[in-house]
């Protein structure tokens, strides 16, 4: 995948995503802040001026930042923010368009990596009582049912273990295409798990969005 | 400002990518109408959600996205109550709470599988006047 498309394709994804971010903040106090970010989002899914509106993007999310002092959505509004930076700095140093995009696949792999890593040093994660927690007593559970799902110790001990190795091989999916295919389609279902069991739905869209620098980073490390 | 802004913009930049590290107590938010002694939940779970209902919400869940905010606002609160925090929380409360005028007061405890602990937050009173916009 050449690095023009590569780009383009993730700003119409990051773009998507942001409208759909967006829009949950209208109507209310912030209209501003997020009506200007699905106008300047339209403006980039066309392709007009593409450079200039990925930096107004990109400003208004910091603004975003400076208005709810942190990330309202946590890591999925890093990631956003993340893939504006690089799509910034792609565009404003095209000679570093590749380390740009190159920082922003690591980074999609370390989310994976270090997420997967950080559950397998945790002993609660390794015999499964982290995720009964999680069904149990955390915030995240989308309705009471669910909560229910705390008491099937073994199917949580398994699911435990299947998203610790998952997400700590992920990196194996770069050795060939077929598996990268593979490997961001379970990840993407993960993705799709997490949006109905526990309403994170903006992860969803703002992680896939960014896939294709993986294959881009691939293409890059066949070649090489 | 400039450092402000790199406080802000540096773990975005390089993030920790730690999700789930731990999952400790989880924080949970009450409030009274001064003058009323009951504490009432401010989030509540539905019994059960719809398949097709957790479709819709893959494209709209602001009242769950709001939810989430709410609560990283009540586990920020206990640690570092900053008038920012503590001005969004108030305006969310005032609008979830199906009262619409009076003066409401707004508490924060967290829950583990089998307890709770002490109020680790309370609010001084403000008036939801100005605050349902």
């Amino acid at each position: 995948m050449s690095l023009e498309i590569t780009l383009r394709l993730i700003e119409i994804g990051v773009s998507l995503a942001l409208l759909q971010r967006a829009a949950e903040h209208l109507p209310s106090k912030d209209q501003i802040l997020f009506g200007a970010q699905m106008v300047l989002a339209i403006l980039l899914i066309v392709g007009l001026f593409r450079g200039p509106l990925i930096g107004a993007l990109w400003m208004l999310g910091v603004a975003q930042l400076h208005r709810f002092d942190g990330p309202y959505n946590g890591g999925a509004d890093k990631m956003a923010l993340l893939a504006l930076t690089c799509l910034g700095v792609a565009h404003l140093f095209p000679n570093w368009a590749d380390v740009a995009l190159a920082y922003l696949a690591v980074q999609l792999i370390f989310s994976y990596v270090i997420s997967g890593g950080v559950k397998l040093l945790n002993a609660e994660w390794r015999s499964g009582r982290a995720l009964c927690g999680v069904f149990a007593h955390s915030v995240y559970p989308v309705s009471e049912n669910l909560r229910g799902l705390a008491g099937r110790r073994k199917i949580l001990f398994a699911a435990s273990w299947a998203v610790i190795l998952f997400e700590v091989a992920f990196p194996i999916a770069l050795l060939h295409p077929g598996v990268l295919v593979a490997t961001l389609a379970v990840a993407a279902t993960f993705h799709l798990a997490n949006a109905c069991l526990f309403g994170l739905n903006r992860f969803l869209w703002i992680w896939i969005s960014v896939y294709p620098a993986l294959f881009w980073l691939q293409d890059r490390l066949i070649s090489a | 400002m400039v450092r402000a802004t790199l406080r802000l913009l540096l773990p975005v930049l390089f993030p920790s990518w730690r999700f789930f590290k731990e999952v400790g107590p989880s924080p949970r938010i009450e409030y009274r109408l001064i003058g009323e002694a009951n504490w009432r939940p401010v989030l509540d779970w539905p019994t059960y959600v719809e398949f097709p209902d957790m479709l819709v919400r893959l494209f709209w869940n602001r009242d769950w996205n709001d939810a989430l905010f709410l609560s990283s606002c009540a586990e920020r609160i206990c640690e570092d109550p900053t008038p920012i925090v503590l001005a969004e929380m108030n305006r969310h409360i005032a609008q979830r709470v199906p009262e619409t005028e009076g003066v409401l007061q707004f508490r924060v405890f967290f829950v583990t599988e089998h307890a709770r602990t002490e109020v680790e937050y309370q609010s001084t009173p403000f008036s939801m006047r100005d605050l349902l916009v």
